[in-house]
């Protein structure tokens, strides 16, 4: 009986599995592991290599990332026209651990896992090229400690893990501290400071424009992290380390919430890097400002997050509800505020509210700077060949069922920013937004430079020359005449100008919401009512303006400077210190 | 001597021949003590063929006898006395014996099989005639001998439901098993059906004992479907054996001649329930109301939709600038066909049976057709199936039995798809546009454009269709080795399984034309094309399956011992995929003894295999035991309570496992350029911005520790028969811990970087009870039964990793499994002055200003002044799940009904979709006749629905306990009644048996749910193809 089971078992054995033993690997072969990627016979290294594009791709964009409309939505510049987008949470209620708002805390982590992960394995790789592990790993550096960056300007001081990649069963990652404002903005620094002569050579003026300022330059690494880029990126941290919501911090006990005590050095350090980035004299101003929306390579971008050719799509996101260029009707999405159209001064430099400057409140469009044509639609301007008729019932303003779910300009005005200058064409010009997939984006341009220095350089030694001549020179681009300031401000007004051609150089490029934080006036610029206007044509053809209020955002200053951290995050571990007042 | 013999028995000398079966089928005969005649005759099945071992008794006398192999009897009896014959798998019958003819009766075949497994009458007569056995995973087992938790139907309760897939006919009929339906849809295997066992949660279902993907086969094939509930019934299944089986076994052939059948039936379907969405002139009216509503105490100056536009809605005036489109009438028509045939021949001979089945079936769909399409843009199911079981003595001690299965299935429909059309029905508004212009083009908007009009969906479009082909071969071959040792058996399978699918899209695109405001040129929306034509393969799956046991079955004196050793594997090989096969691999064994069946143990066990983990935790043991008692044949019962026919006390308790892990899971894997092809991976450099950089990178983080799910399994059940189990009750209650879960861990931080990989850790249990009752009798000729079943559930988290909570409600961890989160709703705001007052809570993201009243109010659980997060807590009813079915009916004379009843209690769902879309995304959305029930500060108190509002409401549509509600139901599944024609009447035309019948599917239904609106189905809600009311008639010829 035992004999008859034994060989029974072994011949079923044998019955089942001798006959597909051999037609299957046992594992999947076809499977890429970690040896194909860090590939110790590749001198070429091309996986490596493709590792880094992954986090390149993780560098923030902007335009329309946010809810389907500009970031800038949620600040006193613009709301969004849909009176149902989400963006409108925030306007009403702001935010809270639990819901949280352009939070960039895991992509970041993510791009830093990356980071560490590519610098744990780089060296398996027989590169052949010297050059090529020294600049790559140089560029995952620069990349790591700019994502520090991004969470930094949210959150204040944030974890540093270092070079460590972490395992999923790690039970020390629960217990991770925030570092102090102070650690991150050092070691940043010195990240950029170690691999700022490690990069590839920058491109030269010259190949950074075509010369003929409509065209692509011919700059073939544009994109590659190099000096310049560090260098950027330096005066940008630093001007964030030198502001008044980190410099100091109020709730100074709580290390990442800012520096403890206020230092004026700080700004001296953010002018001197800003000073370092126009002293390589690679980069200088586009004398037609529609260039930045329409080419990748120019003299004025020095770090863009890149992304794919141009698109039209944009013209239809944003132009007023009216348009229907083959047949596709316009969204109208963004809704400025009159604030915002107010901040532009007359052609002559001068506010509106100055008395002497010209401005006509029947008639409250006309002479003004250059800059507001090219970043609004307002009533009558020319756009595809037609004047913009947002006045009630007017064709980009109906207040009838005939534009698509009823969206239409809650402000009487409707955002123009990143387009083209197509007041006479028939169809749109393509531009750099992309829907498909992530756009070009300018994350710091060279005007951004000027206005840093000028910044930093006013708080740190009063309105100088330098300062008017950085100011000014924005001020000229753009189209102002004369462009130059009165002699003899105050650091206040000066102050107040820079402030004011931040607003205006920058506006819908993502800086207005940090900068009323960094500078610690969202409460008066942003929780007062927001206007618009609603105009009305009169029978003998002139308009009546009527100011409307649109609504009045929700901010607590108690707590709202800063950014809340996912409450999931201060949940698993309560090491991990929540921001003030969450 | 009778003269009139039937033709085969003339010229033969009946009586010794006879008697001589007699005596040797029985070595017993029994012969009447009065004197009288012989009363001699024959007894017939349905198919009119001679039925064997029926008793036959004479009333008011002591004498009886049982039919032969050729159905005769001869009684001793005085003539005109009358004759009862009976029999465990067919009626009761009473009748008048009468002399002078070839007196022959005709018995019908039980609706229910005898679940005691014994003949209704005490006689131990021809017990081994009347031995029920229970198909188990590799073996079978007497019913009487059952250890094991197991639930079963026969061949006769599956036939009365007219439906595609044999599922349709379980709700109901089987404890323990729950299953619901989704969607009415023609489809292919599984369409809009779920079902679990127990409540857990995989799903399996073996035919002849291998896991395949033939779900929907003919009912008339399938001898038995027996669900195995409990760890001792399942564990030999290895790593698949957590979850409960369905397992279907086929028929193989019954005794005797040649048996023909040939069915042929046709229905037609209903919905049982269909959105009624709101005239266009309500709609218009309660649009308006909803943008005041929006508007708060701003009068709205211009409504969207004006009085002159109202009233041209209400009067038709302009059918065309304002429409009023009853879309469902437009698009649906009333009833859609259903029809089969089937033709099967069985039977046996010298050392061969034989099963021969053939099925066409098809399901038409509701969509109205247009006749100038060549082709059929409707949904429909066209289904052909072949099985051919035989089995061959191939010696005396070895059999061979071959069963070949094949099947032919298409799928059509439109080609924007039948669930595109559904959806559009469900949300396009009666106003929206007509369906076709004054100058007979195809209406359109720009909101609605290219492809939209409904209509335009159904006949415009195109079609497609996928294609199913399945082929399948099973051979067995049992060899008795007796010459080595007596009871032992070596048998060896091999199963191989082809299935291949492929979607054909022969779909076109449709402009559409909005008549401009001058009244007289169109603007034109998208375009008009060819037809296009694409194929996809969407699966090609090979199944295989080797299996090879050796089996001892013997009996020494009241000792009887039943050990069955296996080795079998199941090789899935996706050929879709290019992925390398799923093994699931088992050596198993199973061992039973029972002392003189009064005391019985049981053991099995498998060390099971699976090579989509990591090698190290491949191969895992799983075993189950257990005893049973039948008490009823202890003395103490049997000689003093004669009333108990069985009673019987069983006990199981098992470790089972289920593996639970991607396609090699284990192994950490990277991404390559060529198989990154998101641009968003990728990066550009330079100034062309064309020509994006891919990049590689990790994928998902590996868990190299994966290993099986297991659960501990225990079964309680007590079997109980009485009055010669004329009533038998059988009670179970299970205990199921089901542990090392995969999921997720719900302690995950971003700051690693990635997502964490899955994990064994969670652990729920499971337990109930699953009861069931039956009744047969009859009284004279009128037999009836009775069978009903009652199934209870309940689930507890008992460990879940969970993240940290505030607040005890929020956590799931010792509560029921899956129930559902959300915020407490109060009700609805009242007034302005309920909204701001200070002490009301509501969510920060939907400040006071933007609230109104007849907007749904919050609790604020933690009393923090804030509707946040943390009032968000478990809503569900946590009640236990609880499904039911009762099944009744009779037969008289040739008359026969039967009625199943199924529901279930405490069932809850999440009402979300067009429940609470409102006039959402811009008023493109729609509103039904139940939104008349919303709140208006004049119906405040009777009010069902939150108020209405136009676009996306953040506070209305959270999920709440006010869109949790009860949908409790109860059906009428299925009822059938059938008429068999008198033997006399079909004779004549020389057909032994012919029975009509007429039976229907979802006859009737209630639903808790009809009290908040009626026109849905409370298990097949929003945009889902509509469950079907099926009334079928079909006639039977049986040969």
């Amino acid at each position: 009986m035992k004999k008859i089971i034994n060989y029974s078992i072994v011949l079923l054995t044998l019955l089942i599995l001798g006959s597909c033993k051999n037609s299957f690997e046992d594992h999947p072969l076809t499977f890429t592991s970690e040896d194909y990627i860090w590939d110790a016979t590749d001198a070429t290294g091309t996986y490596a290599a493709n590792f880094m594009i992954k986090i390149y791709s993780q560098l923030p964009t902007g335009y329309v990332r946010l809810n389907g409309v500009l970031l800038d939505c949620a600040t006193d510049d613009a709301v969004p026209s849909n009176k149902t987008n989400a963006t409108w949470n925030i306007i009403n209620g702001g935010y809270t651990p639990l819901s949280t708002f352009d939070d960039n805390w895991s992509n970041s982590y993510s791009a830093i896992r990356k980071s560490n992960l590519f610098l744990a394995n780089y060296k398996r790789v027989p590169w052949a090229d010297p050059n090529n592990p020294k600049w790559l790993s140089a560029e995952v550096r620069v990349m790591r400690a700019y994502f520090y960056y991004e969470m930094m300007k949210r959150y204040g001081g944030v974890p540093l893990l270092g070079d460590k990649v972490y395992d999923a069963t790690d039970a020390s990652l629960f217990k991770i501290k925030r570092n102090s404002f102070d650690e991150c903005i050092k070691y940043v620094i010195s990240e950029l400071d170690a691999v700022k002569d490690s990069l590839r050579p920058d491109a030269t003026l010259a190949a950074r424009g075509s010369g003929n300022g409509t065209t692509e330059g011919t700059d073939g690494d544009a994109g590659r992290i190099r000096k310049s880029i560090v260098l950027a990126i330096k005066a940008k941290v630093l001007l964030l380390a030198a502001s008044p919501l980190f410099n100091a911090s109020t709730t100074p006990d709580k290390t990442y919430t800012g520096y403890p005590a206020y230092d004026k050095e700080r700004w001296k350090a953010a002018a001197d890097a800003a000073k370092a980035v126009r002293d390589l004299n690679l980069f200088a101003l586009e004398a037609n400002r529609y260039i930045l929306n329409t080419t990748h390579v120019n003299k004025e971008f020095i770090f863009m997050r890149f992304g794919a050719s141009y698109q039209n799509t944009y013209g239809y996101r944003m132009s007023p509800v009216g348009y229907k260029p083959g047949n596709t009707a316009s969204e109208g999405l963004i809704s400025p505020t009159q604030e915002l159209v107010d901040a532009f001064p007359m052609k002559n430099g001068k506010a509106i509210t100055d008395p002497t400057s010209g401005y006509n409140a029947a008639s409250p469009y006309t002479n003004r700077d250059p800059r507001l044509d090219q970043t609004i639609f307002y009533n009558g301007s020319m756009w595809l060949k037609r004047p913009i008729e947002t006045f009630e019932n007017g064709l980009d303003k109906p207040n009838n069922s005939s534009v698509a779910n009823g969206v239409q300009t809650q402000t009487g005005y409707y955002a123009k920013k990143f387009l083209a200058n197509d007041a006479n064409s028939t169809a749109f010009t393509p531009v750099m937004y992309h829907p498909g997939v992530t756009p070009t984006f300018s994350l710091i341009r060279y005007a951004d430079i000027l206005l840093m220095y000028a910044e930093a350089q006013n708080e740190y030694s009063g309105p100088d020359a330098s300062v008017y001549s950085a100011v000014e020179a924005i001020r000229q681009r753009a189209g102002l005449v004369p462009f130059a300031l009165p002699t003899g401000l105050t650091q206040t007004q000066m102050r107040d100008i820079i402030r004011n051609e931040l607003r205006l150089e920058f506006a819908f490029e993502e800086h207005r919401f940090y900068d009323i934080r960094r500078w610690k006036i969202a409460k008066t610029t942003y929780a007062t009512p927001l206007h618009g206007v609603s105009i009305v044509k009169n029978t003998n053809g002139t308009f009546t303006y009527n100011p409307i209020n649109v609504t009045t955002p929700f901010f607590d200053e108690s707590k709202m400077y800063l950014l809340p951290i996912l409450f999931n995050e201060t949940l698993v571990n309560p090491d991990l210190q929540q921001n003030p007042g969450y | 001597m009778n003269k009139k013999l039937p033709l085969p028995f003339r010229g033969i000398n009946f009586y010794p021949l006879f008697f001589a079966v007699l005596l040797l089928t029985l070595q017993l005969q029994v012969f009447s003590q009065n004197t009288g005649n012989l009363l001699t005759g024959s007894v017939k099945d349905n198919n009119g063929k001679p039925l064997q071992g029926v008793l036959v008794k004479v009333n008011n006398s002591t004498s009886f006898t049982i039919t032969s192999a050729e159905g005769y009897f001869a009684v001793s009896g005085k003539d005109n006395s009358t004759l009862l014959f009976s029999h465990p798998d067919f009626y009761n019958l009473e009748t008048t014996y009468k002399k002078g003819n070839d007196f022959s009766v005709q018995l019908f075949a039980r609706y229910l099989s005898n679940p005691g497994g014994k003949q209704l009458s005490n006689d131990s007569l021809y017990k081994a005639e009347s031995i029920k056995y229970v198909d188990i995973l590799n073996g079978k087992q007497p019913a009487a001998n059952m250890i094991q938790s197991y639930a079963t139907v026969n061949t006769n309760q599956l036939i009365t439901t007219p439906a595609s897939q044999f599922l349709n006919a379980l709700p109901g009929r089987l404890a323990g098993l729950n299953i619901s339906f989704n969607n009415g849809a023609p489809g292919l295997d599984g369409n809009g059906i779920s079902y679990n066992v127990r409540g857990a949660r995989a799903q399996t279902i073996i035919i002849d004992g291998v896991q395949r993907g033939f779900t929907s086969i003919d009912p008339e094939q399938i001898e038995s479907v027996t669900v195995l509930k409990d760890a001792l019934a399942t564990v030999m299944f290895g790593q698949r054996s957590s979850n409960g089986i369905i397992s279907i076994t086929t028929k193989k052939g019954d005794k005797g001649t040649p048996r023909l059948a040939f069915t042929a039936q046709s229905g037609f379907e209903t919905p049982s329930a269909l959105p009624k969405p709101l005239q266009s002139w309500q709609y218009a009216t309660l649009y308006n109301e909803a943008q005041q509503n929006d508007a708060g105490l701003t009068p709205v100056t211009t409504p969207r939709y004006s009085q002159t536009d109202i009233d041209a809605y209400k009067n038709g005036t302009d059918i065309y600038g304002h429409p009023n489109v009853d879309w469902y009438n437009t698009v649906l028509n009333k009833t859609a066909p259903i029809n089969r045939y089937n033709f099967n021949v069985q039977g046996s001979g010298k050392g061969f049976r034989y099963f021969v089945d053939v099925d066409y079936m098809k399901e038409g769909g509701l969509f109205k057709t247009i006749d100038s399409n060549t082709y059929n843009t409707n949904a429909q199911l066209d289904r052909y199936i072949v099985r051919s079981n035989v089995g061959v003595d191939v010696t005396p001690t070895t059999n061979v039995q071959l069963n070949l299965f094949g099947r032919i299935q298409r799928n059509n429909q439109s080609g924007a798809g039948t669930s595109s059309i559904l959806s559009s029905l469900l949300n396009t508004p009666q106003n929206a546009y007509p369906v076709f212009n004054k100058d007979g083009s195809i209406a359109g908007t720009s909101v609605y454009g290219q492809n939209a009009n409904i209509y335009g969906q159904s006949v415009y479009r195109g079609y497609q269709f996928q294609d199913a082909r399945d082929m399948a071969v099973d051979l067995q071959l049992t060899q008795d080795l007796k010459f080595i040792l007596p009871g032992l058996t070596l048998k060896g399978q091999g199963s191989y399984n082809n299935t291949t699918t492929y979607t054909t899209a022969r779909a076109k695109d449709f402009a559409v034309y909005q008549l401009n405001t001058n009244g007289t040129t169109y603007t034109k929306y998208g375009s008009t094309s060819q037809q296009g034509s694409s194929g996809t393969a969407n699966d090609r799956i090979r199944v295989t399956y080797l299996n090879a046991a050796l089996a001892y079955d013997k009996s020494f004196g009241k000792h009887t011992v039943n050990a069955t050793l296996l080795a079998d594997q199941q090789s899935t090989l996706p050929y879709s995929t290019g992925n390398l096969p799923e093994l699931y691999t088992d050596y198993a064994a199973r061992v039973s003894y029972n002392w003189n069946e009064k005391y019985f143990i049981e053991g099995a066990g498998s060390y099971a295999g699976y090579n989509y983990f990591a090698p190290a935790n491949r191969w895992s043991p799983f075993y189950a035991g257990g005893v049973a008692w039948n008490i009823h044949k202890e003395n103490f019962i049997k000689n003093n309570l004669k009333v108990i026919s069985n009673l019987k006390l069983r006990a199981t308790y098992g470790l089972t496992g289920q593996a639970n892990a991607g396609y090699f899971s284990y192994i950490q894997t990277y991404w390559t350029p060529s198989s990154n092809t998101n641009n968003n991976d990728g990066y550009y450099f330079g100034s062309t911005g064309v020509g994006v950089t891919r990049s590689t990178g990790q994928n998902a983080l590996t868990n190299p520790n994966l290993g099986p799910e297991h659960a501990k399994k225990l079964n309680v059940g007590l079997d109980l028969g009485l009055w010669n189990n004329r009533l038998i009750i059988t009670g179970e209650y299970f205990k199921n811990r089901f542990f090392d879960l995969v999921a997720g861990p719900g302690k995950q931080t971003t700051l690693l970087g990635t997502g964490f990989p899955t994990m064994n850790l969670q652990k729920f249990d499971y337990w109930g009870t699953d009861l069931s009752l039956t009744w047969q009798d009859h009284v004279n000729n009128f037999n009836y039964f009775f069978t009903g079943n009652f199934s209870l559930v309940q689930s507890k988290v008992v460990f879940n990793d969970e993240q940290p909570k505030n607040y005890d409600y929020q956590r799931g961890t010792g509560r029921q499994v899956g129930l559902q989160y959300g915020y407490t709703a109060m009700g609805l705001f009242q007034s302005y002055d309920e909204i701001n007052d200070p002490k009301t809570a509501v969510f920060a993201s939907t400040p006071k200003s933007t609230l109104r009243p007849g907007d749904i109010r919050y609790l604020d659980r933690n009393n923090d002044g804030i509707i946040d997060n943390n009032d968000n807590g478990a809503i569900g009813s946590g009640k236990p799940v609880a499904y039911f079915g009762f099944t009744f009916g009779f037969s008289y004379k040739g008359f026969d009904m039967s009625m199943l009843v199924q529901g279930t209690q405490n069932r809850v769902s999440y009402l979300s979709g067009d429940f609470f879309n409102g006039y959402g995304s811009g008023g493109n959305y729609n509103a039904y006749d139940y939104n008349l029930g919303r709140w208006t500060p004049e119906t405040a108190a009777t009010a069902t629905q939150p108020r209405l509002w136009l676009g996306s409401n953040v506070n209305n549509t959270q999920t709440s306990t006010f869109w949790i509600r009860n949908t409790d139901f109860i059906r009428l599944k299925n009822a059938e009644i059938g008429y068999t024609l008198p033997a006399k009447l079909s004779q004549k035309v020389r057909i032994p048996s012919i029975r009509l019948f007429a039976n229907g599917l979802n006859l009737f239904t209630w639903s808790e749910l009809y009290k908040i609106r009626k026109d849905v189905d409370p298990e097949a809600m929003g945009g889902t193809y509509p469950i079907m009311r099926t009334l079928n008639f079909g006639i039977t010829v049986k040969l």
